[in-house]
């Protein structure tokens, strides 16, 4: 395929130095791609996961939004409009990681620490919101549109009694622009909603029907944006939102489940470590008072057992509990089943 | 190697586009490291800049 021949293909592994004014996207992936002209301006964004990793991505998805961005790279270098310039920042910039970086040395910036220097920024201007933070980048089901992995602007299906059914979306329309956004991705998407207001709103949208053009607006309410705690968990923004239960694990693998003599399928985590470091070393003490140690393997949590993975395990205390709770944390140690209760610290 | 399971570790991404579907040997797509001289880059061949984050 000669299609990548056709671009100055870039590969950044380091996000040191990296304009934040100029190169935005989902910072919290560990993959994503930007298409662009050499003046700035971002054509289209690839990229973007759920917990299940790559569920979201295929070859040829990818090579569709290369093949159609040369079509948009041609008629915008016809009249070019160059987006206004910004002040450059880098994240070496942004003041929480400036002043780590007077004590510690840093070798490689990954992405995700350019979300966490925003936050720890926000937080100490007295800016940060919640619900800004969970909401961010919210993927098109939260409107009702699954987007086909392959057909990245094709709408798959719409949920029932959503906003995009109220609109009138359905399955097999093309979605072509978004809040007057070109959307040629699921990424594209997810940009254009991350610029909604999170509160009441409308969003217009213009689909492709056969060959009709179809106009319409989905309307929001209140608190849209908010995921649930699976679709968020995969986010290395959840190490910073509280409450944290002050340890973490390993899921147990079907040998290990069969060796501990619990059903194929379960859920059970064995804690490979309790939290004793940083500003929250706590929450780990506090868990070790609450009775719980490393490699104890924990079976449910206020009766609730069917964490996907681990990681939703830690987003479930952060979405569904609240500083203050205590959860009954259901254990198994040489065989013998026992509960504690675990407080959750501020 | 496949490719839908390895797409985040875009290291073999060259090969992807290169080649059919499958190949795991990086191929013959140059990529640039430094995001400016690529710009500067793009900018002389006028091509589109395919950047990407890993």
């Amino acid at each position: 395929m000669d299609l990548a021949r056709r671009y100055v293909c870039v590969r950044v592994t380091n996000m040191a130095g990296v304009d934040l004014s100029v190169y935005r996207f989902d910072y919290d992936l560990t993959f994503a791609a930007l298409l662009m002209h050499a003046d700035g301006t971002t054509y289209h964004r690839y990229g973007t996961r759920d917990h299940t990793a790559t569920s979201r991505l295929s070859m040829e998805s990818l090579a569709r939004v290369l093949e159609e961005t040369l079509k948009d790279h041609a008629e915008y270098s016809r009249n070019p409009s160059p987006p206004a310039r910004e002040p450059p920042r880098t994240i070496e910039q942004l003041p929480p990681m400036a002043r780590k970086l007077q004590s510690e040395k840093v070798n490689c910036f990954h992405c995700h620490m350019v979300n966490d220097a925003y936050r720890e920024q926000a937080q100490e201007e007295k800016r940060w919101s919640r619900e800004a933070t969970i909401g961010m980048m919210p993927l098109p089901e939260r409107v009702g549109i699954l987007l086909d992995r392959d057909e990245q602007n094709l709408v798959k299906t719409v949920t029932s009694r959503s906003p995009a059914e109220a609109a009138g979306v359905r399955a097999g329309d093309r979605l072509v622009r978004l809040a007057g956004a070109r959307i040629r991705t699921e990424a594209d998407a997810q940009w254009t909603l991350d610029g909604l207001p999170a509160g009441k709103t409308s969003a217009a949208i213009e689909l492709e029907r056969s060959a009709e053009t179809i106009r319409a607006a989905i309307e929001l309410e209140p608190g849209w944006k908010v995921p649930s705690d699976l679709e968020f968990s995969w986010r290395s923004t959840i190490w910073g939102l509280r409450p944290s239960p002050g340890f973490g694990g390993k899921k147990l693998d079907a040998g290990e489940l069969a060796a501990e003599g619990l059903p194929a399928g379960a859920f059970a985590l064995r804690v490979t470590y309790m939290v004793d470091w940083g500003e929250h070393a706590e929450d780990g003490r506090s868990a070790r008072r609450a009775g719980l140690r490393e490699g104890d393997v924990v079976l449910s949590a206020d009766g609730k057992s069917d964490f996907a993975t681990e990681r939703h395990f830690q987003s479930w205390f952060r979405f569904a509990r609240k500083p203050g709770d205590r959860v009954k944390l259901e254990l198994l140690g040489e065989k013998k089943r026992s509960t504690i209760e675990l407080p959750l610290l501020p | 190697m496949n490719p839908r399971t390895t797409l985040v570790g875009c290291f073999f991404l060259p090969a992807v586009l290169a080649g059919p579907a499958g190949a795991d040997v990086p191929a013959s797509i140059e990529w640039v490291s430094d995001i400016g001289k690529a710009r500067t880059l793009a900018a002389s061949l006028g091509r589109p800049l395919l950047v990407v984050f890993r």
